[in-house]
């Protein structure tokens, strides 16, 4: 009797020990299509080798922007996710509020991970490390690369091989290719808030100081970047549009585009002139920014769903799982060893295009402004943009010295 | 004695049948808006704690130059998109109200499709048909003669094809209500009408627009605050731009609210917002007053 | 009976109507087009009407990228449920603030009403931690019962109500019939087309919701059709063409629902008997 007692108690510690409830890990992600489905498929076979112990939840919320308001309801609720990607311009209160956690809290406890960490490109690494640590991991990572019509730019007597590769040098093209019609351009751009911040840092200006106190867009070389384009469009050459970009670059009568590495595919398979491809022009400056998103925990959440989370970062940016997000998605792999794998390198053998960005990383890529006060700043950077190239009279020079001015009081505002 | 009972028993039961819909919107809409007002004296971005800073969220409104700018912005969208949506939807309705016209179902059915329709799709579409080079809009003014506008690029028209946006979502949504209003009005009033041979379009006035007049009032307040509230397809096609022609009120919250995390200054912005719209809308109440027929 | 205009008045009104239903329908004309091309064929100069072939492969792939047939259903379940508890509530709420006698009843009234006042981008956080109160999040109750009951609705039938002539009810109160009764036994039956119009609005409204859903709703089993349609959306690409094919999935079964009830918004029991 007394023995079965203690059988009977023996399985039930067991099963107590073994049905624990595992630790649940929740990401939330701002990817889709195939990119969502790679996600997926690392989460499931991360859950399946860690069974009963890690259950990572995926969820998908929407786009960049949406993320950022379902993180803020659930911030105010006290419901953050363990780990959430965010688009690097979109970070900054939260890094200022201390709301992520350093990695290096678990990098240390980690040697084995440790010893590997030098394997991340090193631009990544810096972009993702801030006076509060370490706080984020690439993931989705891309700089802009110049895309070219090759087919436009033999019509025009250019050589195709031998692509612009100053900002002065696209405009000599540009100039060149507008004699094919009317309805040919140059070189087409938009308001996308990197490039804008390529093209102020291509020509030597700057944005905001380093310690993010400081406005320093006003000065003769923002001038005479926005000058440059503004004379673009005066002319004709170039064509600036706020929507339907897109749609312009795949009708076949632009000549040459800056749009993200991530693009290729999607341009590759669907344009039918001949794609050239080549690294974003320079000017006085090459250099290019980072975008898209990293990783960030939260470090609101219990020890072990950190820990729990921790083992997911990791599995997730492991060489065979951030070649195989690139292998899919065509982003940038984040660590060395997957960019050697065999894999990664006949695919920029096959078409050299995709070894572009790689160089840029290696050479000029930065990271893109990330201060708390940076997206209502940037805010008004676009619409100052949108102001000069609308209209083709406008003073550049007056609209940034009122820029320089407007944005500074937000800054001191915030830091106030 | 039992009129006084009565008058009880009618108020009481006027009570329960108001309290279920009253207490879901004071709690979901109302309490929320409470605390609002409340974070409306604060400085927060909903990560670091709050921090009282008296009426300078409204100070600061009452002094910013974009909100001035997107109120105005805001006049024109509401003034642009209510009245023709609202008389070309009472035009639709009174049209396929007409019994000898065929295929009446058919062609309810194809006004109503833009309603259908999601704004956020239908916004990314009008983005394509606005391209300045090859959508459909400047392909079709180029047969009038009229070249190359670049409709969302340019400040001078950003507004403006938000508002034919606007118009083009809502007449079907006003022509459905104004259906349901015209079969209200009893059809022996037409026909003693016909006795004395009044033109169709005497009729429409004299007899159709006072007894529509309820379904009037409540199309046009609804569509007030629908074009005050306007966000979507200011989010998807324009946000807010180029240069802040297209920056509505709604948009200038939003993005203070989710992109520069000051909730306590958007929080100010709805708390002025909803005084306006109530104060609009008691004014069109009182103005409806005299006009408005009930049966 | 009235007579028919003269021919060619008629036919200048069929025109009429024709043109404004063709250019009003153009979007979703282009919309249905998309869906049907290859993306390279989406964008030409000029723009083609027809797609070059009819290609069913953007639906096919939509359905296979994301589980739109369980969003839809998953929709579908909310939105109905939705109306089917904002006809009750509102139609009450509207009944006693047309028809009865009470105290503040103007008041409830312009409370009611403004709840349409006020802006749900900034009740949304707010809201979320309501909801979270009661247990609601990642539940369908979550996207339900805060929309219980609307002021649209109230509005709109309250506005409907009190065109309902009161000699009809009079005549039933002398026989001594309750208010409850006379509401339901007169006022719904002749509110139909009320009653129908506020519905589509309520299931159109949800049907089409996406913020809201996207914020309560974490599990992708549960996810709701908009923010189905949105997985073709961001991130670096857009594709156009399966996102237009899966819009095109989301309009066209509402489309088809309407053109069936559109009949009940203008032919429900009509009151002109009824009055004289």
């Amino acid at each position: 009797m007394k023995r079965t007692f203690l059988i009977t108690l023996l399985v039930v510690a067991i099963a107590a020990i073994s049905f624990a409830a595992p630790v649940k890990v929740t990401m939330w992600y701002a990817q889709t299509g195939i990119y969502s489905q790679t996600l997926l498929d690392i989460a499931a076979e991360f859950n399946k080798l860690h069974e009963g112990e890690i259950e990572v939840e995926a969820v998908y919320t929407g786009n960049y922007q949406d993320t950022m308001q379902k993180l803020l309801a659930a911030m105010v609720a006290g419901d953050v996710p363990a780990l959430a990607q965010i688009e690097q311009s979109r970070i900054g209160q939260f890094v200022d509020g201390g709301a992520f956690q350093d990695l290096n809290y678990f990098i240390d406890k980690d040697p084995e991970f440790k010893a590997t960490l030098d394997d991340f490109w090193p631009r990544f690494i810096q972009a993702n490390t801030y006076e509060q640590g370490l706080l984020g991991f690439p993931l989705n990572c891309s700089t802009p690369l110049m895309y070219i019509n090759r087919d436009l730019f033999k019509q025009a007597g250019l050589d195709p091989d031998n692509p612009p590769k100053t900002w002065t040098e696209v405009y000599a093209a540009a100039k060149q290719i507008k004699t094919l019609g009317e309805d040919i351009f140059g070189y087409r751009f938009g308001i996308d808030d990197w490039l804008l911040e390529a093209y102020i840092w291509q020509f030597g200006g700057q944005i905001i100081s380093e310690d993010g106190r400081e406005m320093l867009i006003y000065s003769p070389e923002t001038v005479a970047a926005w000058n440059f384009f503004q004379k673009g469009v005066r002319e004709g050459i170039f064509i600036f549009g706020v929507s339907g970009g897109n749609e312009l670059d795949l009708s076949g009568r632009i000549a040459m585009v800056v749009r993200s590495t991530g693009s290729i595919g999607y341009l590759k398979q669907n344009v039918k002139y001949d794609l050239g491809a080549t690294t974003m022009p320079g000017q006085v400056k090459e250099v290019v920014p980072i975008g898209g998103a990293n990783v960030f925990m939260f470090s609101a959440r219990p020890e072990a769903e950190k820990e729990a989370a921790w083992e997911f970062l990791k599995f997730l940016t492991s060489t065979e799982n951030t070649k195989r997000w690139s292998l899919a998605t065509g982003y940038m792999t984040s660590r060395i060893s997957a960019f050697e794998s065999s894999e990664i390198q006949k695919i920029m053998t096959d078409d050299p295009r995709y070894a572009l960005t790689y160089q840029q990383l290696k050479d000029s890529a930065v990271r893109r402004p990330w201060y708390g006060p940076y997206p209502e700043v940037h805010a008004m950077i676009t619409s100052a943009w949108e102001e000069v190239m609308s209209d083709p009279t406008k003073d550049a020079d007056a609209v940034l010295k009122n820029l320089h001015e407007e944005a500074q009081y937000v800054l001191d505002d915030y830091y106030f | 004695m039992i009129r006084l009972r009565r008058r009880t028993r009618e108020a009481l039961t006027g009570w329960v049948t108001v309290l279920p819909a009253l207490f879901v919107q004071v709690i979901f809409i109302y309490l929320p808006l409470a605390w609002a007002f409340y974070v409306s004296f604060f400085s927060w971005n909903m990560i670091r704690p709050m921090r009282y800073i008296g009426f300078r969220n409204y100070e600061r409104l009452f002094n910013s130059a974009d909100f001035w700018n997107s109120m105005g912005v805001t006049g024109i969208y509401i003034l642009g998109t209510v009245i023709p949506s609202v008389i070309i939807g009472l035009l639709l309705a009174a049209l396929l109200n007409i019994e000898w016209i065929k295929g009446r179902g058919v062609f309810r059915t194809l006004f109503y499709i833009p309603v259908i329709t999601s704004m956020a799709a239908a916004a990314v579409i009008w983005g394509w048909l606005y391209e300045p080079n090859f959508g459909l809009v400047n392909y079709f003014l180029s047969i009038f003669g009229i070249n190359n506008i670049k409709w969302l690029s340019d400040p001078s028209y950003a507004l403006l094809a938000l508002i034919i946006v606007g118009v083009w979502k809502r007449i079907g949504y006003n022509m459905v209500l104004f259906l349901a209003g015209l079969q209200t009005i009893p059809k022996t009033y037409y026909e003693a009408a016909e006795i004395d041979g009044a033109t169709p379009w005497k009729k429409f006035v004299n007899i159709t627009l006072p007894l529509l007049s309820p379904t009037t009032l409540f199309v046009f307040i609804m569509q007030f605050i629908a074009s005050f509230r306007v966000f979507v397809s200011v989010s998807v096609m324009t946000s807010g731009g180029p240069a802040k022609s297209t920056q509505v009120i709604t948009y200038y919250l939003y993005e203070n609210a989710f992109k520069y995390l000051k909730f306590g200054y958007a929080s100010a912005i709805a708390v002025v917002m909803f005084a306006m719209m109530v104060v609009f809308t008691l004014i069109q109440f009182r103005l409806s007053r005299r006009r408005v027929h009930y049966q | 009976m009235r007579r028919k205009p003269a021919l060619p008045i008629r036919l200048i009104v069929y025109l009429a109507i024709l043109f404004v239903a063709v250019i009003i329908n153009l979007p979703f004309f282009w919309m249905l087009v998309t869906s049907f091309k290859t993306e390279d064929a989406a964008f030409t100069i000029p723009p083609s009407f027809l797609p070059t072939i009819f290609d069913f492969r953007n639906f096919v792939k939509a359905f296979e990228l994301i589980p739109l047939a369980r969003y839809i259903w998953n929709t579908l379940f909310v939105a109905l449920t939705v109306t089917l508890l904002q006809l009750i509530f509102n139609s009450l709420a509207a009944y006693g603030l047309a028809r009865l006698r009470f105290r503040g009843a103007n008041v409830v009234f312009m409370i009611l009403i403004g709840t349409l006042m006020v802006p749900p981008e900034v009740t949304m956080v707010p809201l979320y931690v309501i909801v979270k109160q009661f247990g609601f999040i990642d539940k369908y109750r979550a996207l339900i019962v805060p929309f219980m009951s609307s002021a649209f609705g109230i509005f709109l039938l309250r506005q409907f109500f009190m065109g309902i002539p009161r000699e009809l009810e009079e005549a039933a109160i002398i026989d001594g019939a309750s208010r409850m009764k006379i509401f339901v036994r007169i006022i719904l039956p002749l509110s139909k087309p009320a009653l129908y119009t506020m519905a589509l609005y309520t299931f159109l409204a949800h049907w089409n919701e996406y913020m809201w859903p996207l914020i309560v709703i974490n599990d992708a089993k549960k996810q709701m059709i908009q923010v189905g349609i949105s997985q073709f959306v961001s991130g670096w690409e857009t594709q156009w063409t399966l996102r237009m094919a899966a819009s095109t999935t989301a309009v066209i079964p509402i489309i088809i629902f309407f053109f069936f009830v559109q009949k009940q918004f203008v032919e429900g029991i009509s009151i002109s008997g009824l009055k004289e």
